[in-house]
């Protein structure tokens, strides 16, 4: 068994960037006595692909450009990245509602011939009508499950055939599909998430990945439910558990951490010494979780920590159990 | 006033040598003698893909004085969001011109990730925005729309990506799109817009582009064709309460003599011969496609058949895909004609040659210090 490891890249913003960006909550007035080379040199963006960097260099499988209406756009950053990052798989979350599916289909060929094929996707659409709206998005609550599946036909269909027809309520395209040098890349391997049969069943039928959230209630029954559910549809797929997290070498001091950011108790975070993060993983991972995503206030600094101390303890106890 | 002068990167590879131009730089052909296929050697993987060559050219180009680079996008070529993010961080004064349909994206997103472009490269981005084409090649990309409906539909598009920038919380219910309360995050919303470079001949096409665009863009037409249309969408666009720029797109073959230039324009004909195909004949309902195939390029016998004027010659279409007319001579000659353009009203340029590469650096190096601009306007209409 294998255990992955994704970082959630912080696209708006974390503890981090108010010192710089204008990304974050408040600005620090800045401290005359010093001179102040950066000017306007320097924005989050800088920050994201130093963290990315940290992701890779740490020995994490992936990163997640998540799509947060309050930063930059997924899209942008998983590119901006692209050429630092040479081994890790990209993610870009998205909303079905964002655009044309062929057009999707077609970045992502481009993206996978400049990167061999290390482009995901993460397809979410905000549940809140409002944020939608927000988004130049009026589509119904109860067509978003049909849409994302329209979606998925469309962007498999045009990545996987040069003559792919298609009409749906949503999305339409005739004798779409690449050829030459466009052809023949791999689909980016495709996230999907939520708890609804409706969304569970796509995740079954389409889906690569479906990702839980930590404190999702029975997580081990649903985990079953939708692996089995997978199997009746001759496919698999993988489970993936997004949480935050707060590491440090002494226990009482990742508690402090968490207090400080307001995450004490909190039911979606995962608090611990390196020794007791790593059994937790290895506990959740028996469970049927394949993959983990997580993400923490201080990103770079969790990145390494994680990286450095819980991803050796984790790879070296699944060594020996094989 | 100062020209802007912009480059153009070929998102669907390159030729070694114009003499010689079937697509040798990229893997759009087999590996061959001449070729340079990104990630491939010897048949095996190296390591590069085509954006490492993309990434060539756009460093040459800003070195060699080009504000930017055209980055088209059609079904066969690599995206242009993609390669502008991807060389966002590794040049430095380069600016991305993003060709793209409205289409593709929704508006709010398409603001999204053009601030975030912005952020990343210091107000770098462009737009090159399409609404022509038509006809079953919109269709393979999904789109549905009828010719004078898609300008209505560019029209709202930026009504919508302009709103939600700068005028946020924005509401709009259109026809085509709407958005409620829409609104970028305020270090986003706080970048520049990006400046509109506009494609159209249509009268539908020109009411959208009196309202949004900062350029209008046509390919290179018989000058005083073109100086006719220059003035038109000016005198439009002035009566409709806005006045935008005029921007050419030409191709040149530029070389130290003319006799250089005219025999590469020679040879590349002749070297094409065997497989006479002219890019334009296809199922389209541009307007501006329909000028270019007017042209007949690919029933001339002889290179020569195709001079329509000094320097003049529609034979580019048979070399490249892309329009036909373009601009064949000695550095001085070329420069002459960039400026007689300026003259007819041309504020802006984006040049291309082959290979993109190498003749960046030529025509930043030898054709742009020549290019006397407005000086030389006034001289030409003293004439």
């Amino acid at each position: 068994m294998t255990t992955e490891f994704y970082w959630y890249l912080p696209t708006a913003g974390d503890g981090r960037s108010k010192a710089f960006d204008q990304l974050a909550p408040a600005n620090d007035t800045p401290n005359a006595t010093i001179r102040d080379l950066r000017k306007s040199h320097y924005t989050n963006i800088d920050y994201i692909t130093q963290v990315a960097r940290a992701g890779e260099l740490t020995g994490f499988d992936g990163l997640i450009a998540p799509d947060d209406v309050a930063g930059e756009a997924s899209w942008i950053v998983a590119g901006l990245i692209a050429r630092d990052i040479k081994r890790p798989t990209i993610i870009a979350e998205f909303s079905p509602g964002a655009g044309s599916a062929v057009y999707f289909a077609k970045k992502a060929v481009t993206f996978q011939r400049y990167s061999g094929n290390r482009l995901g996707w993460s397809l979410a659409t905000s549940t809140n009508a409002v944020t939608r709206k927000a988004l130049g998005d009026f589509v119904a609550d109860t067509d978003i499950a049909r849409r994302l599946e329209e979606f998925l036909i469309v962007s498999k269909g045009v990545g996987s055939s040069d003559d792919f027809t298609f009409k749906g309520e949503f999305f339409e395209v005739l004798k779409g599909g690449f050829v030459g040098p466009l052809s023949g890349w791999q689909l980016p391997e495709i996230s999907l998430s939520g708890e609804t049969s409706e969304a569970l069943e796509i995740s079954a039928g389409y889906g690569d990945v479906h990702v839980f959230e930590l404190g999702t209630a029975d997580l081990a029954a649903k985990i079953a439910r939708l692996k089995a559910l997978t199997a009746t549809k001759g496919r698999t797929l993988k489970i993936a558990l997004k949480a935050r997290i707060f590491a440090h070498d002494d226990l009482d001091r990742a508690a402090l951490e968490a207090k400080r950011s307001g995450f004490e108790d909190d039911s979606q975070t995962l608090t611990g010494d390196y020794d007791s993060l790593a059994e937790d993983l290895l506990l959740l991972g028996e469970l049927g979780v394949d993959r983990f995503q997580l993400f923490a206030p201080h990103s770079l600094e969790t990145t390494y920590s994680i990286g450095e101390h819980v991803l050796p303890r984790i790879r070296q106890a699944l060594r020996k159990a094989a | 006033m100062s020209i802007d002068f912009f480059w153009r990167l070929p998102t669907h590879g390159c030729s070694t040598s114009v003499r010689n131009p079937s697509l040798t730089r990229g893997d759009w052909a087999p590996l061959t003698e001449g070729n340079q296929a990104p990630g491939l050697y010897d048949g095996q993987p190296d390591g590069s893909t085509y954006i490492d060559h993309v990434a060539q050219i756009a460093k040459a180009a800003e070195i060699s004085g080009f504000h930017g680079g055209l980055i088209p996008s059609f079904p066969m070529t690599d995206d242009p969001w993609v390669i502008s993010s991807h060389l966002a961080r590794e040049t430095k004064t380069f600016r991305f011109m993003i060709a793209f349909q409205p289409g593709f994206i929704n508006p709010v997103e398409t603001a999204r990730l053009t601030a975030s472009l912005q952020r990343a490269t210091g107000g770098r981005a462009l737009f090159n925005i399409i609404t022509g084409g038509g006809g079953p090649s919109q269709l393979w990309w999904g789109d549905s729309f009828a010719h004078d409906d898609r300008y209505g539909r560019t029209t709202e598009f930026l009504d919508i990506l302009k709103g939600v920038w700068k005028d946020g919380p924005y509401s709009q219910n259109g026809k085509f799109y709407s958005v409620e309360n829409g609104q970028l995050p305020a270090a986003l919303a706080a970048t520049d817009l990006p400046e509109i470079y506009f494609s159209g001949s249509s009268d539908a096409a020109l009411a959208s582009a009196s309202k949004h665009a900062d350029y209008y863009l046509s390919w290179l037409e018989p000058f005083e064709q073109l100086k006719s249309k220059f003035g038109a969408v000016k005198e439009k666009t002035d009566a409709l309460g806005r006045k935008i720029k005029c921007s050419v797109r030409v191709d040149l073959i530029a070389r130290p003599t003319e006799e250089e230039a005219w025999a590469d324009a020679k040879a590349g004909f002749e070297a094409t011969a065997h497989k006479r195909s002219d890019s334009f004949k296809q199922a389209s309902d541009s307007v501006g496609a329909a000028r270019q195939a007017a042209f007949k390029a690919s029933d001339a016998k002889h290179y020569d058949e195709l001079i329509i004027g000094p320097n003049l010659w529609t034979g580019f279409s048979l070399l490249r895909g892309g329009p036909a007319l373009g601009i064949v001579g000695s550095y001085e000659q070329c420069a002459q004609k960039l400026d007689e353009l300026i003259a007819l009203g041309t504020d802006s340029f984006i040049l291309a040659g082959t290979p993109h590469l190498e003749e960046a650096y030529r025509v930043g190096e030898e054709v742009l210090p020549l290019v006397r601009g407005r000086q030389a306007s006034l001289s030409i209409a003293a004439e």
